[in-house]
């Protein structure tokens, strides 16, 4: 059910500001991927890219199974306003849009998905609450239940789990297992390389070009003599030049 | 009497819901700029037909659009920010629609336009008003959700509607047009943005859901009109600014008194109400 995705020769940033660029590969449907890379590199402008909001400067992205629209985006919590009077239920039920559009009720069934849902993100007790009371670990788990209701077969993440509890991380790795397991795509941003390291397959890392690319053992081990302490992700300089 | 009544309820029932998602989205200076930028429309409208409400009215629309155009395209292609292009736009439109009004030598149309008269519209003006009312109110029940979602999370939207999400933008800001343009027979082109936030902003004081500020607002809204109309008839005041007066004395009554944050209740010790404020976030 996943999705695969092409880059060739992608460059991209905001209005003639090259952020990233010399992008070419491709995301094979059904990988597990994370991207890794030093603040500034362009992770966020890549997904942002990828679903859209951004156009590329220049190069080509081709969806080829599936469609950019099947895509479910957590983003970072800075996008979303808060003060805006809506509650925990309300906002995580955004993620049905493709079933209700417009116009359409929330039947029983999608109810019932959307309390799932909220339970599996332990928000069951704060559904009624409004979303501006939230802490930034409940806000993420609120964007973590929308996404779980999108159900879409490409699933893109930025720090997903930044501000999350150890239990809150625990769950959302589960569901990232039962995703991938479910053969969807996932590509996600991060910053714990020793976390990469222990559960994801693919690894991405990205410093204003691409840096490697390929299944995760090989991309740090790659790196492993430069880095002997695997819970300090630093640079060296010889990596990104 | 009872037309300015009729027309001051159908501002009543269409303006403050535009000003529950002004003030909630940060854009209420927005409608202000708006609103002085609709002006040089009214104005070319009154140049070439004289007080003709069609001309002033699809003047007004044009030239408020091209303005609102103008101004985001100006934001999205140089590095400076919507809020300063339709800071500037808007004053640029205002001081032009004042010097094209000057060239008729005509005092009382000159206050007609800038403060209205509700007391003695024509048909075709409380035609206008009613139709306005009308398709906001549809316009806000369709698009209710993907407006919603539009001020949550704008990106949200984008990533499941593609392009034709901007379509809620723009149809926002057409809505936000109809009011100005029909508000202004009433009220003026300087007063309408009263009745659109300031039963908005009040609203927030007391409900805590969006839908019961819409409410709220609509009530607060036609509760300033009626008031505003009586104490104008009987001491012979301004209608517009007395409607507006009188919005603004309930929405200061409500940032003191009001039960979602208000000063009052945020001063109390033990009160719920001053926690759960609504600038928490952020």
């Amino acid at each position: 059910m996943g999705t695969s995705i092409e880059f060739k020769y992608l460059a991209l940033g905001y209005k003639k500001n090259i952020i990233l660029q010399k992008i070419t590969g491709k995301v094979k449907c059904g990988s597990f991927t994370a991207i890794l890379g030093p603040n500034g590199a362009g992770k966020s402008t890549f997904l942002k890219t990828i679903i859209g909001i951004l156009r590329p400067l220049s190069g080509k992205i081709i969806f080829q199974e599936g469609k950019r629209g099947d895509c479910a985006y957590f983003p970072q919590q800075i996008q979303i306003r808060k003060s805006f009077p809506v509650t925990v239920s309300d906002f995580a039920a955004m993620g049905l849009w493709k079933q209700i559009g417009i116009c359409r009720k929330i039947d029983h069934g999608m109810k019932k998905k959307l309390e799932e849902a909220l339970d599996i993100v332990g928000l069951t007790a704060l559904k009624a609450e409004p979303i501006n009371i939230l802490s930034g670990g409940q806000m993420q788990a609120t964007l973590l239940a929308r996404i779980i209701l999108q159900d879409a077969p490409l699933i893109l993440l930025d720090e997903p789990f930044s501000s999350l509890d150890q239990k809150n991380i625990q769950t959302f790795l589960s569901l990232l297992k039962k995703w991938h397991k479910e053969g969807r795509t996932i590509l996600t941003v991060l910053h714990d390389i020793n976390f990469v390291r222990t559960y994801i397959p693919e690894t991405l890392i990205i410093n204003h070009s691409l840096v490697s690319w390929g299944r995760t053992e090989d991309v740090l081990s790659k790196y492993s003599d430069i880095n002997p302490n695997p819970c300090t992700f630093t640079y060296h300089p010889s990596i990104l030049s | 009497m009872r037309r300015a009544i009729i027309s001051g309820v159908a501002i009543a029932i269409s303006a403050p819901p535009i000003g529950v998602f002004l003030t909630l989205r940060r854009m209420s200076l927005m409608g202000e700029a708006m609103s002085h930028a609709i002006l040089p429309g009214v104005a070319l409208g009154y140049l070439f037909a004289g007080i003709s409400v069609t001309a002033m009215t699809i003047g007004g629309f044009l030239i408020g659009f091209a303005v609102a155009v103008l101004a985001s395209l100006t934001a999205h292609i140089t590095p400076i920010k919507e809020e300063a292009t339709f800071a500037s736009f808007h004053l640029i439109a205002f001081a032009l629609g004042i010097i094209l009004l000057s060239l008729q030598h005509s005092p009382e149309d000159l206050l007609h336009i800038l403060f209205g008269s509700i007391l003695t519209l024509n048909n075709m003006a409380l035609f206008i008003l009613i139709s306005a009312a009308i398709i906001t109110i549809c316009g806000l029940l369709i698009l209710f959700r993907p407006l919603v979602i539009d001020s949550i999370d704008t990106e949200f939207l984008y990533l499941v509607e593609g392009r034709s999400s901007h379509f809620t933008y723009i149809f926002f800001l057409g809505l936000l047009l109809i009011n100005l343009v029909s508000g202004f027979h009433a009220l003026g082109t300087l007063m309408t943005v009263g009745i659109m936030v300031l039963p908005a902003v009040s609203a927030q004081f007391w409900k805590k859901d969006l839908f019961g500020m819409i409410i709220f607002s609509i009530l607060i809204g036609i509760i300033s009109v009626y008031s505003g109309l009586i104490l104008s008839y009987h001491l012979d005041l301004p209608a517009g600014p007395a409607i507006t007066l009188i919005a603004g004395m309930i929405c200061i009554s409500s940032i003191l008194l009001g039960k979602q944050g208000g000063i009052i209740w945020q001063l109390m010790p033990s009160s719920r109400g001053g926690k759960l404020s609504q600038k928490d976030s952020e």
